[in-house]
């Protein structure tokens, strides 16, 4: 094995090569002084590296209590299901009152009624104003009554 | 205890530990950690499901501080010696700190964000996890950043174990 990179020692100080780049580094370190003062170079730097660092850290860390919040989703779900129902209800209130409304226009006395001459039984010895009428009288639910005028 | 709450008492102090050493101990570290956590429990709250929790508060609380002091250099206020002042320290130890933060200061942001979580000894499953780096390339990133750190260490006349 040539001499080994610095990534690679970085890998192998912090035990992070596997079993079998482990083997090959050990057996090279054995025979390669160069190598081994870096390996020894490289532990001490990253050691004190991190040592430097966490005294950067303060002793103590006072972890602040938590406070439960109150549950928003609850919260948005309920008026949008309020205007839901609202919603319906409006619907529902106005298809009655149009439902309604249409049977009262039925049930309105109004009466209508027509007339005609019966050209099914003319008679043409008589004159015009001699010919049976026929009327029909139409009520507010729909019925007919008919008459025939001699 | 409810999940969100147990994740929480696990994994504050770690959180903190990683604002504070990329931000300097300032005012504002609190007010992070806190943004990290409050992110955490509306995911949760939205039905959100996290594979690695963990993962997912480290790299929120890096980023988090990484746009901070981006923000704070976009308002043109200079990273000073005071900005590192913590008043919990002996004043050795407050002269070691404002070096380290210095030092930390002039690498690049994921190269600050691997040597801090580095410090608090993740693993490089971790690292690439929590950085975003391809996890063939955090021994190569991490090797240059300690060695840069090293070196700013020793511009600043601190000497090297």
């Amino acid at each position: 094995m040539s001499c080994i990179n610095e990534d690679l020692i970085q890998k192998y100080i912090d035990g992070e090569t596997t079993e079998e780049e482990a083997t090959l580094i050990e057996k090279h370190l054995a025979v390669c002084g160069k190598c081994t003062a870096k390996v020894r170079h490289q532990q001490r730097l990253a050691t004190f590296i991190k040592r430097e660092i966490n005294l950067l850290a303060p002793k103590t860390v006072e972890i602040p209590v938590v406070v439960p919040l109150p549950d928003r989703s609850r919260k948005r779900m309920f008026p949008l299901k309020k205007l839901v129902y609202i919603v319906a209800a409006a619907c529902i209130l106005l298809f009655i009152l149009f439902i309604t409304g249409k049977k009262e226009l039925k049930n309105r006395n109004d009466v209508l009624f027509s007339q005609y001459y019966n050209w099914s039984n003319y008679n043409a010895n008589h004159t015009i104003s001699q010919q049976p009428i026929v009327i029909n009288f139409y009520d507010g639910k729909g019925s007919v009554r008919k008459y025939i005028i001699e | 205890m409810n999940h969100f709450e147990k994740i929480y008492s696990e994994h504050y102090r770690s959180m903190y530990y990683v604002a504070v050493k990329i931000v300097g101990n300032r005012s504002e570290v609190k007010d992070i950690v806190q943004e990290v956590f409050i992110s955490f429990f509306e995911k949760l709250q939205n039905g959100n499901e996290f594979q690695n929790s963990k993962g997912w508060l480290y790299r929120t609380t890096c980023n988090k501080s990484i746009d901070f002091l981006r923000g704070q250099k976009r308002f043109g206020y200079a990273e000073s010696l005071k900005d590192f002042k913590n008043e919990d320290k002996s004043s050795e130890e407050q002269e070691v700190a404002t070096i380290i933060n210095l030092a930390l200061s002039k690498l690049k942001p994921k190269e600050k964000m691997l040597a801090v979580l580095y410090s608090e000894g993740l693993s490089y499953k971790e690292l690439s996890d929590a950085t975003g780096i391809k996890f063939s390339s955090v021994g190569k990133l991490l090797s240059r950043s300690l060695k840069k750190l090293g070196e700013e260490l020793k511009n600043q006349g601190y000497e090297l174990y």
